[in-house]
């Protein structure tokens, strides 16, 4: 059945992403990977071997072990937050479906705004004597709360900054999954007596299973890598308290500019992003 | 509509659900709401403990005036568009040719190199951010144009919403542009291509944004100032501007509200693609 | 109606990015920073002139065989219109070179800086720097001794051997910066009923001043702190341990002191005043001050200027600090040297111009002034000290008549590593709780395992300081 019309179009597609994903994402890892080997600093010109050395000293290293705690920390904490509360407003909005195309529109504003200009933003407004939030707090009679001055309450500004960005994202995927559903389930459900809330749970929930696979797994991803918000926000405050795995590795590489070091904790975070995801699927399997 | 399911009690379920979304909408937007006072006051006003809330004066432009004309914001809006509309099309191009061939065309190894592009997303960028500026050096691309849009032609997330998508395309279309003896790629461009162009909305609002946000990158390439962008803009402000909050303000709505207005007005088509891009139950 | 929407969205769009590409590009890159043009410009040499002192720049001679030639120079947003004058000035001296002045966010800017330069994109000058120059040397060259002879560069300019590393001499001396002491709002010291008799000269006249300076709202909220060191303390826990009489380095002349009674001391007396009058907020204790949140301030001279330009409104004034008796110090504080600019042109045309341009800015003088009253700094220029660009600065006199007890302690390539470490160190203290000895226990710790790991090699010169045999352990 093939003709030589097709065979080209599969060749010279298939060619393309052959070339450019091996020349510019492949190569790039390998040539990292390789580099994580040796104690390199291009501008001292210094390119040592040191075999496991750079994975060794990372594993001894203090400051490796919190920032990924903090990492750990943060994604779970965003997943619950995003995808428990989006999965509460999708079930509200089922109740009501009236305004669904308004509230989807509304909630989905965050997630298209930059997330550079908006961290700043939140910075500000967590700020401790000129800050929104505390000048609220402060018109209700209440104290001020030391938002970035304080380890688990700046971890927890993070995770809302995250959530508020992500929620319409994951709300926007959840109801698109419902409308798949086909609504006679629904129908009939209501004839046997269920009630909305039972509705959803076992109905809506278990049939949604595979958008929220995918939406947990690449925010997962995402999570772990988180980097932007850290750096406008807290910079890694107070202490190194609020370093995320990304902060980390920068803040290493740049400091004392040992690429290779930098490479290590890279493949490091790789190898755990990897376990991770693999856990989550075949515990998504599982069930 | 059944009459039997709009009984009156429902209604206050229905209120308390109303409530808690308008609630809610209101919690979301209210960044975007302070954002806005806030580029409307002076620097003092902005720093005042306790700060004032609404700007005393509500024609105060001399913020927006000073951001784009002293600071350059002016000129790093025109190159975010710029880097953003190409990247955006290149992205949709090449993600929808090669979703299109992933999803209709049988071959052997056609699985593995899905599986391969989808796995580059799991690849922590740190990993590799400097061999990366060692190839563009190697290929002499730094401070330039293409140093920063070649990632374009790596999009994997890209094509997985392309091949999702291309997946619903009834294959008796494509036959008949065969039987009609049309190449392939005229197929692609005449048939395929328009079919898609709901799953692109989503793609080209996302890959829109996410380069229209790209800090890190575009600050390593580029050294000519004349071709900063808004994030290097902004990034630029939290040493120098510290001092000034109002322009600093009107900074980041320069960032955040066109992107916005944008979307609102092509949220259908959005919402579809994401949608329509979702994954079959 | 979807056609009618989305025509008019491009059209709204189209409007949108015209104005403001219009406003953008009318100014033209004018430089990103708010500051006034700079005030000092003077007219360019006539031709012919022969400008500075020791030193000497004939501008008749002409540069390059008089062919056209750009160079590149980065330097920070803040200082950019000075360097931009001079492109000017000299440009007006010598037609045919056109220099290029770049601003580069300082955040960031030795993370691209070296990078680029590695990359053979980088600059043909840049601002220097005493703590990044052991990442740059590689692409940086020499002073050659035939255009600026070192007795002549001793002759005018103080401190030369400051930029010198590993022997090589890569820079002249911009200015000398240091803390040594503490900074107050003069108008809320007024407000307080103080006066100049009150400037503490010990500690505990110092919590005194701070309390009084404190204000609160009827609900008992403080609406202006006394003192803030935020984002700073790693430079005021050095300025107290050697105001305390403590040497900065062990006797291997690389670990850095800190594990000491004199800095637990310090450490316990930051506690007291956190709770009673110290604002410590991961925040910028500049801005804080600039914006009257707070009284006074511990921090680094470039402040003065900073405050001069950004907030002229506030009238400040200094004092050395405090010491337990009460009695002059051994010594105040370390001081540092704020480098000018480097050359670091590859190709060799460039070089000999940028060598040019560097030896017209040391002889022409103006934006060096500029530069250097612009950071505050006690100038290295021997004979524009006294300028009067600097009565706007008092601390300026303060700090030059205890120069003799500024410590200079070397080139050190940890500088950057430790401020940031032991910046961490002081939130985790201050702000996190924690256990002030562990913390700097575990601090010292990584610094010395992360030098190793990264051979680095740094023997400090403060043996070499007057004083050092009065200083204690």
């Amino acid at each position: 059945m093939r003709q030589p019309g097709r065979r080209m179009m599969i060749g010279g597609t298939i060619g393309f992403v052959i070339v450019v994903y091996s020349l510019f994402v492949f190569f790039p890892i390998l040539y990292g990977f390789c580099t994580s080997f040796f104690n390199w600093n291009p501008f001292q010109n210094q390119f040592e071997f040191v075999g496991l050395g750079n994975y060794s000293y990372v594993i001894e290293s203090p400051e490796f072990w919190t920032s990924l705690k903090n990492t750990v920390v943060f994604t779970i904490g965003s997943m619950l937050l995003t995808v428990g509360f989006s999965l509460l407003l999708a079930a509200m909005m089922q109740a009501v479906k009236k305004g669904t195309g308004f509230y989807r529109g509304m909630f989905f504003l965050p997630v298209i705004s930059s997330m550079v200009a908006t961290s700043m933003l939140w910075k500000f407004m967590f700020s401790y004597d000129d800050g929104v939030f505390n000048s609220i707090l402060m018109q209700l009679g209440l104290g001020k709360v030391p938002w970035l001055q304080n380890s688990k309450i700046s971890l927890t500004v993070l995770i809302v900054v995250e959530a508020w960005k992500d929620i319409g994202y994951a709300l926007v995927l959840i109801l698109a999954g419902i409308n798949n559903i086909d609504v006679s389930i629904y129908e009939s459900a209501d004839i046997d007596g269920a009630s909305k809330p039972r509705q959803f749970f076992s109905i809506t929930m278990p049939l949604i299973r595979n958008t929220m696979t995918i939406l947990i797994i690449t925010k997962l991803i995402d999570y772990m890598q988180v980097y932007t918000p850290v750096k406008f926000i807290t910079q890694g405050g107070p202490g190194k308290d609020t370093w995320t795995m990304s902060f980390y590795i920068f803040e290493q590489a740049f400091t004392y500019y040992n690429f290779g070091f930098a490479s290590a904790v890279s493949f490091l975070l790789f190898a755990i992003i990897f376990v991770l995801s693999l856990v989550q699927m075949r515990f998504d399997k599982e069930s | 509509m059944n009459i039997n399911k709009k009984r009156k009690p429902i209604r206050w379920s229905h209120v308390f659900c109303h409530a808690f979304l308008i609630l809610n909408v209101c919690a979301m937007l209210f960044p975007f709401l302070w954002m806005l006072l806030c580029s409307l006051k002076t620097t003092a006003e902005i720093t005042r403990i306790p700060p004032a809330f609404f700007p005393e004066n509500w024609t105060y432009v001399k913020n927006f005036t000073e951001v784009l004309d002293k600071y350059n914001f002016g000129i790093f809006f025109m190159n975010s568009l710029k880097y953003a509309v190409i990247k955006t099309l290149i992205v949709l191009y090449v993600s929808a040719i090669i979703g299109y061939v992933l999803a209709k065309f049988q071959f052997r190894g056609n699985r593995f190199v899905f599986i391969m592009i989808l796995s580059t997303m799991m690849i922590p960028w740190p990993a590799t951010l400097i061999p990366s500026y060692q190839m563009m050096v190697w290929f002499n691309w730094l401070d330039t144009d293409i140093s920063i849009l070649y990632t374009s032609l790596t999009s994997a997330f890209g094509v997985f919403m392309m091949r999702q998508f291309a997946f619903s395309i009834p294959d008796s279309l494509i036959e008949a542009g065969r039987l009609d003896g049309a190449g392939e790629l005229k197929i692609f461009h005449r048939i395929v291509l328009p079919m898609m162009l709901n799953a692109i909305g989503a793609l080209a609002i996302f890959t829109f944004l996410w380069e229209w946000d790209n800090y890190l990158w575009p600050y390593l390439m580029l050294s000519d100032m004349k071709k900063y962008t808004l994030p290097i803009g902004l990034a630029m402000t939290t040493g120098q501007f510290v001092a000034n909050y109002g322009p600093m303000f009107a900074g980041i709505t320069i960032s955040v509200v066109p992107v916005l207005i944008v979307y609102l007005l092509f949220q259908k088509t959005f919402i579809q693609g994401i949608a329509l891009g979702g994954v079959k139950e | 109606m979807n056609l009618c929407k989305k025509m008019l969205a491009l059209v709204l769009t189209g409007v949108m990015t015209l104005s403001l590409a219009a406003c953008g590009t009318e100014s033209g890159t004018s430089g990103t920073s708010s500051k006034p043009e700079a005030e000092n410009t003077s007219a360019p040499a006539a031709k012919g002139e022969i400008l500075g002192r020791t030193l000497k720049y004939d501008t008749s001679v002409p540069v390059n065989n008089g062919e056209d030639i750009e160079i590149s120079l980065w330097t920070d947003p803040e200082v950019e219109p000075f360097y931009r004058d001079l492109a000017e000035k000299y440009h007006a001296v010598h037609e045919n070179v056109t220099i290029n002045v770049m601003a580069q966010p300082w955040s960031d800017y030795w993370k691209k800086l070296p990078l680029a330069m590695d990359a053979k994109r980088g600059p043909d000058l840049y601002r220097g720097h005493a703590g990044y120059i052991n990442n740059t040397e590689n692409y940086t060259y020499e002073l050659p001794e035939d255009i600026f002879p070192r007795d002549q560069l001793n002759e005018d300019f103080s401190m030369v051997e400051g930029c010198e590393y590993n022997g090589k001499l890569y820079s002249v001396p911009l200015g000398m910066s240091t803390g040594a002491g503490v900074y107050y709002n003069k108008k809320m010291w007024a407000e307080a009923g103080l006066t100049e008799a009150d400037i503490p000269k010990t500690w505990d006249e110092f919590e005194k001043v701070g309390r009084k300076l404190v204000k609160k709202d009827d609900k008992g909220n403080i609406t202006q702190y006394g003192f803030s060191i935020d984002h700073a303390f790693e430079g005021f826990i050095d300025t107290m341990n050697y105001s305390s009489g403590q040497k900065m380095f062990r006797d291997d002349l690389f670990t850095y002191n800190l594990d000491s009674e004199t800095t637990y001391k310090n450490l316990a007396r930051i506690a007291k005043w956190k709770d009673d009058f110290m604002m410590y907020s991961d925040g910028d204790a500049e801005d804080e001050f600039g914006h009257e949140q707070v009284a006074m301030c511990g921090h680094w001279m470039w402040v003065g200027g900073y405050w001069n330009d950004e907030f002229p409104d506030v009238d400040w004034g200094f004092f050395l600090c405090p010491t337990e008796d009460g009695e002059p110090a051994v010594a105040y504080d370390q001081t540092m040297m704020e480098w000018t600019l480097c050359v670091s042109a590859t190709d060799e045309a460039k070089r000999a111009v940028a060598f040019d341009i560097l030896k017209y800015y040391l002889c022409e003088q103006n934006t060096y002034l500029d530069h250097c009253a612009r950071l505050g700094m006690v100038c290295c220029n021997k004979a524009l000290v006294n300028d009067a660009k600097f009565d706007a600065l008092p601390n300026i006199k303060t700090i030059a008549e205890v120069s003799d007890k500024l410590v200079f302690l070397g080139i050190n390539p940890m500088q950057e590593a430790r401020n940031k470490a032991v910046r961490a160190a002081g939130s985790d203290i201050f702000i996190n709780g924690k256990d002030p000895h562990e913390v700097i226990k575990a601090t010292l710790d990584q610094l010395a395992r992360d030098a190793e790991k990264n051979n680095v090699v740094f023997k400090s010169v403060e043996p070499e300081f007057e004083g050092y045999d009065k200083l204690h352990d």
